[in-house]
């Protein structure tokens, strides 16, 4: 009751306090106003005076004119502005009432402008006339001298008399031109023209003078002035009322007080009983909190977590003294700062993840970085919210998490080597080849490939989760068509889903399907989805795949019939080593890194993984990606050998360029003889296909130049002629060293074989390759495998390597790294620098090779990853492909 | 418990009852702005009795807001095609002006009138030929929008600045709010204000009688005598009054051709009266800023002279009268420059 009465009072009095002081104000700016308005008041004679001092020839400069009105202008604008602050009401709004002022003054900035113009030019005209009559001497010329007196007369009286003695004047002028020389003549044709200036133009500038001095801004001046004048005295009568309300509720107030202190001394020995018992209680209340804080501080104190209380914009409140040993700061130095300023993750993004863990780092006093784990948990006290943020240093976690990784890269590589001799034995002894096998042996070595296979499949899964998980996967990112990935991956899985009795159908949208992927990886993604799919398919049934556009996103779906996915195991499917009902495991086949190799995969490639599942009826796994614009197409900048298409029918050269495409060759267009020779001149070339009619010549011409230069004396050339026959007289038989004659329309397959022959014409001996190994088994089973394709020379060193190199000649080499002397990688220099083609390279190792490392050789193959057939075709591959080296080169 | 309560409310009362008093006791009237124009130096100087007067001794101005407009006034980018800037066509080098008849703006295009002088303009009561600027802080758009000038839009100016991380810290160390056009020409104007060039005749005038030659004394009578002083008066020998090209004879039928940019202030109020009305140019510097006329159509001085008395006074000059009033005028050019 008390209080309210009090705050009531209090309430009132600010209340008219600030009455008061609005009111005030309200005064204070009439005030101002009033100022301003009494300048203006005074400026206005200092125009006038300065008009008259100007007209009365007393200032010859009209600075003081300019700057008179300047100055009024500039006080008006004041006013102006300081009356925009004033209250208006119904009889007077501030602005409004200005106007006339503002109207006024630019009539009157009007009038002075007209009238120093004029004045300028009257007084000019004035001069003239006073400089003929004293210029004239003792005979002035008739008239001269009346026009003289009574134009000066005219322009102070400006009376009829006077303009009657000038017109008058000016006629015995006019006569007394006529009998004069030309040159007074011409000066008293001037003195003419002045004085009827004067009489035009005097009137109208005494005229002005007599309205700018007579127009007087005061009486309005006045009036404005008594109006804001009277509201400032309004405004502080009613300021005055208030401060004396004001002060008689304060002085209320107060006596009330005093009267509550009285009353309140007589009670004070009553409460002083139940105080003392009231404060007893509260002491005890005290100590137990005192004590239970001190318990959750030792907790707090005790923990090797930084644990942090933080505002809800980010700043730390408090830190328990592992945040202040994690980072080497003071406690004192912590509090107060954002958090963002000690931790590498922004505040926002650190309180949106809520109770889930972030990994960032943190930076020391001493500069240094360390991983750290973030975790915020939102903590309400009343209205205010705050933050408990959990900080776990994790740097020795990591470090062993990196030494367990490492251990399992270096066994899983350390398997990879004697599972690839097992693979290639194994693949030889089960394809017959080493001689048939008992019927008793088959199945067993069947079942021994099958599980070399699957344990070779486990291996390359653990380092592809370890690769992904350390970050050290590389991704060839590419604008790509999903539609033929999909295609392809499909394809490529229809033998797999053959075997278990399950159909598969594609479905995939019109038009462009571009989006950002590498290839290879995103294959791998695909063809784990669709294998999944049909494992867990029940036999006959129909696995779909589709591709569907929504919103600047592709969506590969890969539905299947299964069982669906239990509620259970929904939450860990993309977790590693996860597999449904464990029992059932054997019997899928799987490794179980499947689907968390694709989720990390999907995920580095930008794109998102997900299911959608329904007991008993199935599930749809499905990746979306972003949607690439196209591209402009890009230049293979690739080692692929090169074709000169010397061609001028522009739809000829662009099929000639998409067979080459197709067969391995980049091509380069010439669509005549000149541009011929300039590129044939500049580049080495695999081949040339050659147009015998050209724009600018015959094409044979071209033909005897290519064969008489020793550069190109061995290129290859396929002569393409609408008219063959005519032309084969003219090329006489092979003497050309041509590799095949092709007539318009070309046949495909008939460039195909020409273009093979183009390589064969190269090197028709069996091609010879440097193996570089030291494992004995693979040795074996590579040499087996190329047995047919080439003659395989062994090197089990780097120094052997060299010195076999260094004497004899070949045609590719195959590089393990991991050699007893060193990196099978060092010969790569030695293959380079002969001034000859390089001998292309092939890496087939245990390790994968860096991206750097992966642009100076031609190819490289993982071993264990690799099929027998896969080796056999990437061997043939790249012997084909040295068409252009007429002999195999010697480092 | 109660009792601090109240002792709590009284010490509020009592803090906020003074702090009332305080406010209404201070509440006296602020004291009136000072004065727009600067005070003159002396009280009544010799000069006072003369047409022409020197210029102030100091110029006043906030030296960030010169720096950064000398920094503007030289920058190609406020052009639209970046090309051209303040000083292509006002050179600092060059009397402020740039020598040709009409000046050529972005993309090669010729301008309407002669460029004028950009020194001492703090100093004539209007900008532009036709005066249609009152303030130098108007006038500096002008150029800048002008489609045969700079071709510049205010979006496209301020873009620039404000993508040009120097600049943000200029204008944020010199203006509080976020960038907009009338800092820059505040800016600007407040660099030409700073471009006054004091003369040997402004010495002469303050009493220095060795200052000028014997011929430039001469050349000054004349002028004054002729009645050249009637409009090429005050501090600038100029820019303080509007006045009618061919006062005394038609130049315009005379030089064969009119052009709407003859009209000059016509243009502008519309009035048949300020049909070939100009502002009367300022002749500070006037020797290092041919051509002259709003047009550029005279190469010499000299040539100039004659036609002013011709066309306004209605005088014939011998060659020796406009020699003399042409070297008395080479005394007004600024010293420093």
């Amino acid at each position: 009751m008390r209080n309210l009465y009090g705050s009531v009072l209090i309430l009132l009095a600010l209340v008219l306090g600030t009455l008061s002081w609005t009111s005030g104000r309200a005064a204070d700016r009439a005030g101002s106003v009033l100022d301003t308005l009494e300048g203006l008041r005074a400026a206005v004679p200092t125009l006038t005076q300065e008009v008259l001092r100007l007209r009365a020839s007393m200032s010859h400069s009209q600075d003081a004119v300019v700057r008179a009105l300047q100055q009024a202008d500039a006080l008006l604008g004041q006013a102006e502005s300081q009356a925009r602050l004033l209250d208006a009401d119904a009889d007077f709004d501030p602005p409004t009432a200005l106007q006339p002022l503002r109207t006024f003054l630019q009539e009157k900035e009007a009038l002075a402008e007209r009238f120093r113009s004029g004045g300028a030019l009257v007084q000019n005209s004035l001069d003239y006339l006073v400089d003929l009559d004293r210029n004239a001497g003792a005979r002035p010329p008739d008239g001269v001298r009346d026009l003289v007196r009574s134009a000066l007369l005219y322009d102070r009286s400006g009376d009829a008399d006077t303009a009657g003695q000038m017109r008058e004047a000016l006629g015995r002028l006019a006569a007394a031109r006529t009998g004069a020389s030309a040159e007074t003549a011409e000066d008293l044709g001037f003195a003419d023209r002045h004085a009827r200036r004067i009489l035009d133009l005097s009137p109208r500038v005494s005229a002005d003078l007599q309205q700018l001095v007579a127009r007087t801004l005061e009486p309005r001046i006045d009036a404005l002035h008594a109006q804001v004048s009277q509201r400032r005295q309004a405004a502080a009568r009613t300021s005055q009322t208030y401060r004396d309300a004001m002060f008689v509720t304060g002085a209320v107030f107060v006596l009330s007080i005093a009267a509550f202190l009285q009353r309140d001394r007589r009670r004070a020995a009553d409460l002083n009983l139940a105080n003392l018992e009231l404060e007893s209680r509260v002491e005890e209340r005290t100590r137990k909190l005192a004590d239970h804080e001190a318990e959750t501080r030792a907790i707090l104190e005790g923990s090797a977590d930084g644990i942090l209380s933080v505002e809800e914009d980010g700043s730390i409140r408090s830190a328990n003294p592992a945040v202040a040993a994690m980072f080497g700061l003071s406690a004192a130095a912590i509090a107060g700062r954002p958090l963002s300023s000690i931790v590498s993750i922004s505040w926002d993004e650190i309180r949106s993840a809520g109770a889930r863990k972030r990994d960032g780092t943190g930076a020391r006093i001493t500069g240094e970085k360390f991983p750290l784990e973030i975790q915020a948990n939102e903590v309400r006290l009343g209205e205010r919210r705050m933050y408990s943020v959990l900080l776990r240093d994790v740097t020795e976690m990591r470090r062993v998490e990196q030494l367990k990784n490492e251990f399992i890269s270096t066994v899983s590589h350390e398997l990879r080597t004697p599972l690839t001799s097992i693979r290639g034995a194994l693949g030889l002894v089960a394809s017959g080849v080493l001689g048939s096998l008992s019927p008793k042996a088959k199945p067993m070595i069947d079942i021994a490939a099958k599980n070399c296979e699957r344990l070779v499949a486990l291996v390359s899964d653990i380092l592809d989760i370890e690769k992904v998980a350390s970050g050290k996967m590389t991704f060839k990112m590419r604008t790509l068509q999903l539609s033929d990935l999909v295609t392809q991956t499909v394809d490529a899985t229809r033998g797999f889903a053959d075997s278990l009795g399950i159909r598969l159908s594609v479905s995939l949208p019109a038009g462009d399907t571009l989006v950002l992927a590498d290839s290879d990886r995103l294959t791998q993604v695909l063809t784990n989805l669709v294998s999944n799919a049909c494992k867990f398919s029940p036999k006959g049934e129909m696995v779909t795949v589709e591709v569907l556009r929504s919103g600047g996103r592709f969506h590969v779906g890969v539905s299947d019939r299964g069982p669906g996915i239990p509620d259970e195991f929904r939450p860990r499917i993309f977790q590693k080593f996860a597999q449904a009902d464990a029992s059932d495991g054997s019997q899928r086949k799987g490794t179980g890194l499947g689907l968390a190799i694709s989720k990390a995969l999907t995920e580095r490639m930008g794109g998102t993984i997900g299911f959608d599942t329904k007991l008993g009826a199935g599930s749809t796994f499905w990746v979306e990606l972003n949607e690439e614009r196209p591209a402009a197409p890009v230049s293979t900048s690739s080692s692929r050998p090169r074709i000169l298409v010397c061609e001028d029918e522009r739809d000829i050269s662009e099929v000639l360029r998409q067979m080459l495409d197709k067969e391995g060759y980049d091509c380069d267009l010439a669509p005549t003889l000149k541009e011929a020779r300039v590129l044939l001149a500049a580049w080495t070339y695999a081949g040339m296909t050659l147009d015998l009619s050209l724009p600018d010549g015959s094409g044979i011409a071209l033909l005897k130049e290519i064969r008489g230069n020793p550069a190109t004396r061995e290129l290859p050339v396929i002569v393409i002629s609408a008219n063959l026959e005519q032309n084969a007289t003219a090329l006489s038989g092979n003497a050309f060293g041509l590799v095949d004659w092709l007539e318009k329309p070309i046949p495909q397959e008939r460039l195909e074989q020409a273009l093979r022959r183009t390589s064969v014409h190269a090197a028709s001996r069996k091609p010879r390759v440097l193996h570089v190994e030291d494992d004995d088994d693979i040795i074996a089973v590579v040499g087996s495998l190329l047995s047919d394709t080439a003659e395989i020379v062994h090197a089990k060193s780097v120094l052997g390597a060299w010195e076999i190199l260094k004497r004899e000649d070949f045609d590719l080499l195959i590089l393990d790294i991991g050699l007893p002397d060193g990196s099978g990688l060092e010969l790569l220099p030695a293959l380079r620098s002969s001034t000859k083609t390089p001998i292309p390279s092939l890496v087939f190792s245990a390790h994968e090779i860096s991206p750097r490392t992966a642009g100076t050789v031609t190819s490289a193959l993982l071993k264990s990853k690799t099929s027998n057939e896969e080796l056999v075709r990437r061997v043939k591959s790249l012997l084909g492909k040295s068409p252009s080296r007429p002999r195999a080169a010697r480092v | 418990m109660l009792f601090r309560w109240i002792l709590g409310l009284v010490a509020v009362a009592l803090l906020v009852g003074a702090g009332l008093a305080v406010a209404l006791v201070k509440s006296a009237p602020s004291p009136a702005p000072p004065a727009a124009v600067a005070p003159l130096e002396e009280e009544n100087p010799a000069w006072m009795t003369e047409p022409i007067h020197p210029l102030p001794l100091r110029s006043t101005g906030d030296p960030r807001k010169i720096a950064l407009g000398r920094k503007l006034f030289l920058d190609k980018r406020l052009s639209q095609d970046r090309s051209i800037s303040c000083a292509s066509c006002h050179d600092l080098t060059r009397g402020g002006a740039d020598g040709r008849p009409v000046s050529i703006g972005v993309g090669g295009q010729a301008g309407d009138r002669n460029a004028p002088t950009v020194f001492n303009v703090a100093f004539n009561f209007r900008q532009f030929w036709d005066g249609r600027a009152d303030t130098l802080e108007q006038q500096v758009e002008g150029p800048l929008l002008n489609p045969k000038e700079m071709k510049n839009t205010w979006p496209e100016i301020l873009k620039v600045l404000q993508d040009d991380a120097d600049y943000r810290n200029d204008f944020q160390a010199i203006f509080t709010q976020p960038l907009q056009k009338e800092q820059v020409t505040a800016c600007l104007a407040s660099f030409l204000r700073s471009l006054v060039t004091v003369s040997r005749f402004d010495r002469f005038l303050r009493g220095d009688g060795t200052a000028i030659t014997d011929r430039e004394k001469e050349g000054y009578e004349l002028f004054k005598r002729k009645g050249c002083v009637t409009c090429h008066q005050g501090s600038n020998a100029g820019g303080n009054l509007f006045s009618k090209f061919g006062a005394m004879g038609d130049y315009f039928a005379d030089r064969g051709t009119l052009d709407h940019a003859d009209l000059g202030r016509f243009k502008i109020t519309g009035r048949e009266e300020d049909k070939y009305v100009f502002k009367v140019p300022s002749l500070r510097n006037v020797g290092r800023t041919a051509p002259y006329f709003h047009d550029g159509s005279v190469a010499t001085l000299e040539e100039a002279v004659t036609i002013m008395a011709q066309y306004q006074l209605g005088k014939r000059l011998s060659s020796e009268e406009a020699r003399l009033i042409t070297e008395f005028l080479g005394s007004l050019s600024g010293e420093t420059r």
